[in-house]
């Protein structure tokens, strides 16, 4: 379409420091994308390459037909939502959303009619008067945005705006931010290091590590198919297991691990030998019943530590082997057939353990 | 225990009131002395109340010339020193490359100058480039050298807490730089430029030995001040003492009471807006 | 760079640049370049200048430095200044201390405006106070006379006495500030902690809060003996002939148009500025970039 935005071959450096390299993508007009990463992994720097605020080392960024390389940020059809949303202190609601249209000229009326629309769009109408101070978390996120959209951007870009509320917020302003995209119709490029509100919230993901993208698709895909170790570490918990692959067949391998010999899907092709790394989904994992002990991807253990979440208990096995298994369970309202220290055994189908080159993984103390 | 502190506590206080004697008593004999008859500023022997020398003073062209030039000096420096203060102050918070420590450096140098050096340096190095021997615009020049950096550190100080991202969401909004400064970042740094604008001016106006040497032949009201000292000093200088330390009260109270106005004015303003709110 | 030419436009960066390269070249760097140029060379008529004679010498410094009646004046500036940086310590850091630990805030506002007015009042008019008590027919050889105490006037002016009250005097806020801004950042309960564990209370001056305010001791210190031994209008009227000040020689040689002659006395008044500076850094362990804060 006409105003699909397109990173092709960016790259910045700072120094010798490389904060990007290589990243290409296409965006789609209309669609809400966003950049999955840990900090420090170049999202930002994307972002404000996108807006205008750092010149890319090399590559093109493009808009449509449009090259917006050597465009001042203030000509740029982009409008960024900062990540401390950056109101005026000093000015009123409306003179903040108005800002955009005055500083080009708009006249005093035409600007009225246009901070109106925006207070209706965000549902904060006779807001106009109040001073910034005067506004909740939420109200603040939201002026913010309609001062953005107030100057019709092609491409809006949100860097972390939500990281500052508090959880509930946070979960709200996700299912707003959506409906906002919708009702806009303009293309919505945010950036987080919070998988749920990336996965909840995008038509697509970029994730990212290092500089580099490792994987872009949809929400589902990304969490269901991982593309590499990192993604499937850094998206969703998964319990990993190290090891090497000792034998294959058609969609399927064997790796052997610590914890014993285990089957899963082998979506990279790996053969015999390739060093692996294992990944599945603690929803995935199931209590074995006592008869069918003796089916493939067999874990045997004592229950180290129940933890009640509401939705689901979060159980942790102790494995023969002292390897730790973590493995989430439905809450349907019977409560637990088990107690903590009994000897239980835990099961996966093979579908449901993914099979990847071993890489590096995004650990935990990286995720801030 | 409990007398030695008592003891302690009188101590501090007695020290503390001799103190502040100390500081004032010169100045209330300095304008007593303005209203006694005698013809040398003094209180005893005490001759009578008068006014005789306001209106001597008063009457003094010269005095009233130096006043004259000692306010477009003042003008002067405030423009010139607010305008290369503002340049040096956002050069400074915005510079984060090496050589920032050694241009801070040469920037406040001035301050720690003594006066006269710089009044001397300035008239050496005008007569010498451009043949220009002293006159009030030189006057002007040596003393915006200094003073510009007490206008740059108090716009400093004020930067410090400048949110940088509100300039750049104003530009990413579609301002130019130009708007950026006049619409974000100048509403910011207003109190900063009243204070800057009073202190450059009081600091000129106090100006007595950089503009000495640098001066020439015009008059600043301190230098008229020290002219009259020298020679034949009659009350009528305590006159002109009492009239400028009136003056100077008069407008520091103005100032205190205009910042108490604000402040009034903007929290009822606050408060206002709160009950429109709670009943909407 | 570049995000620079973003933030500021064109335009904005030619104002920046331009005008703190100004100030830097103009109204500082090159006057001063000139005048220590001035200072190395011979005063001449102007027909001379460029001739065989203009070339750099030390005999500026020589008559500076060696000529007694100079040095006498120099040495004096030296010691009075200390002595007056020394009194306006003493006299200071009780009242900064009382005034940083006064609770009510509104009473620690009031003192501080009645510490800050008599300084709004010009410099020459505040010399002329105490040139109206302590000259010769002043009053307080008027009141020390009639109560006996000396049969004749005593000449506080030519004795030094009249300058070194004067500079303490009109220099006492440059002391008082720095002090009280280090002190009010004291924790109160540190003092109350060592009068609890016993100590006296000069003990706990000594290893408690002057530790603590080193930095603004610093700062009061070095700016004070600048501004006293850099000040002019106080010697000018509160000293006589019989007691002159390191600035009235420069004033004199500037008046006698010897402006090389001039320009080297500037000269080792800064160089003498700048030793004290680097003493006191030293004798009080602290770097610039405490002072300078």
């Amino acid at each position: 379409m006409k105003n699909d935005l397109a990173l092709i071959g960016v790259a910045k450096t700072f120094g010798p420091h490389v904060a990007v390299q290589d990243v290409s993508v296409d965006i789609a007009e209309g669609s809400f994308f966003s950049f999955l990463g840990p900090s420090g992994c170049g999202k930002t720097t994307i972002l404000r390459m996108i807006s205008g605020f750092i010149e890319p080392s090399a590559g093109s960024i493009r808009l449509g037909t449009l090259d917006l390389a050597g465009i001042v940020p203030n000509r740029r059809p982009t409008a960024l939502i900062f990540q401390n949303l950056a109101l005026f202190p000093l000015m009123s609601v409306a003179e903040n959303i108005g800002y955009g249209l005055k500083v080009r000229g708009v006249s005093a009326a035409a600007r009225g009619r246009k901070v109106d629309e925006m207070l209706d769009l965000i549902a904060l109408s006779g807001f106009a008067g109040k001073r910034i101070e005067e506004l909740s978390g939420g109200q603040r996120q939201r002026i913010a945005i309609a001062r953005a959209l107030a100057v019709e951007p092609k491409v809006l870009l949100l860097d972390e705006p939500l990281s500052a509320l508090d959880l509930k917020l946070r979960q709200h302003m996700r299912a707003e931010l959506r409906t906002l995209q919708r009702r806009a119709g303009i293309t919505f490029i945010y950036i987080t290091h919070d998988q749920g509100e990336a996965l909840a919230m995008s038509d697509r993901v970029a994730v990212m590590s290092k500089g580099q993208i490792e994987q872009i698709g949809g929400s589902s895909d990304i969490y269901d198919n991982p593309g590499s170790a990192f993604v499937a570490s850094f998206v969703g918990e998964s319990n990993i297991l190290v090891g090497r692959i000792t034998a294959t067949d058609g969609q399927f391998a064997v790796i052997e691990t610590a914890v014993g010999d285990l089957r899963g899907r082998n979506p990279k092709h790996l053969t015999t030998g390739d060093a692996a790394m294992l990944f599945v989904r603690p929803e995935r994992l199931r209590i074995a019943a006592a008869e069918d002990d003796l089916v493939v991807n067999s874990l045997t253990g004592d229950i180290n530590e129940v933890m009640f979440e509401g939705l689901t208990f979060i159980i942790t096995l102790r494995h023969v082997s002292s390897r730790l298994v973590t493995l989430s369970l439905a809450n349907d309202g019977t409560g637990l057939a088990f107690a903590p220290g009994s000897r239980q055994t835990v099961s996966f189908s093979p579908a449901d353990g993914l099979i990847l080159p071993a890489g590096p993984i995004a650990r935990l103390d990286v995720v801030p | 225990m409990m007398l030695m502190e008592r003891l302690g506590r009188f101590c501090a206080r007695a020290y503390l009131g001799l103190f502040f004697a100390y500081l004032f008593a010169p100045l209330f004999y300095m304008i007593a002395a303005a209203f006694n008859r005698s013809s040398v500023p003094t209180l005893s022997p005490w001759r009578g109340f008068t006014l005789h020398w306001f209106a001597v003073a008063w009457q003094d062209d010269r005095l009233w010339q130096a006043l004259g030039t000692s306010f477009l000096v003042g003008c002067a420096v405030v423009v010139l020193s607010i305008t290369l203060g503002l340049a040096g102050a956002l050069l400074m918070s915005r510079l984060k490359a090496r050589g920032r420590g050694l241009l801070y450096a040469l920037l406040v140098a001035p301050v720690l100058m003594p006066g006269i050096v710089i009044g001397l340096s300035t008239a050496i190095f005008w007569d010498r480039a451009a043949q220009v021997s002293g006159f009030w615009g030189l006057a002007v020049l040596g003393q915006s050298s200094f003073i510009s950096t007490y206008c740059m550190l108090i716009f400093m100080a004020r930067l410090q807490r400048f949110d940088e991202t509100l300039e750049e969401a104003a530009l990413d909004l579609g301002a130019s730089p130009r708007q950026v400064f006049w619409t974000v970042t100048l509403p910011y740094l207003r109190p900063a430029l009243f204070s800057a604008v009073a202190l450059a001016f009081i600091q000129s106006f106090e100006n007595y030995n950089t503009t000495l040497f640098s001066i020439g032949i015009d008059e600043t009201l301190p230098i008229y001040i020290a002219g009259k000292l020298r020679v034949g000093v009659t009350p009528a200088i305590n006159a002109v003492a009492c009239a400028m330390i009136a003056a100077t009260l008069l407008a520091g109270l103005s100032f205190e009471l205009a910042r108490l106005y604000r402040r009034k004015r903007s929290r009822s303003r606050s408060r206002r807006i709160g009950h429109q709110a709670a009943s909407s | 760079m570049s995000s620079a030419l973003t933030r500021f436009g064109r335009l904005g960066l030619a104002y920046i640049f331009t005008a703190t390269g100004l100030w830097l070249l103009v109204l500082m760097l090159l006057p001063l370049i000139v005048t220590i140029d001035y200072a190395f060379r011979p005063f001449l008529p102007p027909v001379d200048w460029g001739g065989p004679n203009d070339r750099y010498t030390f005999d500026n410094f020589a008559v500076v430095l060696l000529n007694k009646f100079n040095q006498t004046i120099f040495l004096k500036t030296i010691w009075a200044s200390v002595l007056v940086t020394v009194l306006s310590l003493a006299a200071c850091y009780p009242v900064a201390y009382t005034l940083a630990r006064e609770k009510r805030s509104g009473r620690a506002r009031w003192l501080a405006i009645a510490l800050i007015i008599p300084f709004l009042v010009n410099e020459l008019l505040r010399a002329f106070a105490w040139q109206l008590l302590l000259s010769y027919k002043g009053l307080f050889n008027q009141v020390l006379m009639s109560l006996g105490f000396i049969s004749e006037p005593f000449d506080f002016i030519n004795k030094n006495v009249g300058v070194i009250v004067g500079l303490v005097y009109t220099y006492l806020l440059f002391m008082i500030l720095p002090l009280y801004t280090a002190l009010e950042s004291l924790d109160p309960n540190l003092v109350d902690a060592a009068r609890d564990l016993g100590a006296p209370w000069w003990r706990i001056h000594w290893d408690v809060v002057l530790p603590h305010a080193k930095p603004g001791l610093a700062n009061g210190c070095i700016v004070t003996f600048m501004l006293a031994a850099g000040s002019f209008a106080v010697p000018q009227l509160l000293g006589g002939t019989g007691s002159l000040w390191f600035t009235q020689l420069i004033y004199n040689q500037f008046n006698a148009i010897n402006w090389n002659m001039g320009a080297a006395y500037a000269f080792c008044l800064v160089i003498l500025c700048l030793v004290f500076i680097v003493i006191v850094m030293w004798l009080l362990r602290v770097r610039l970039s405490d002072i300078a804060r």
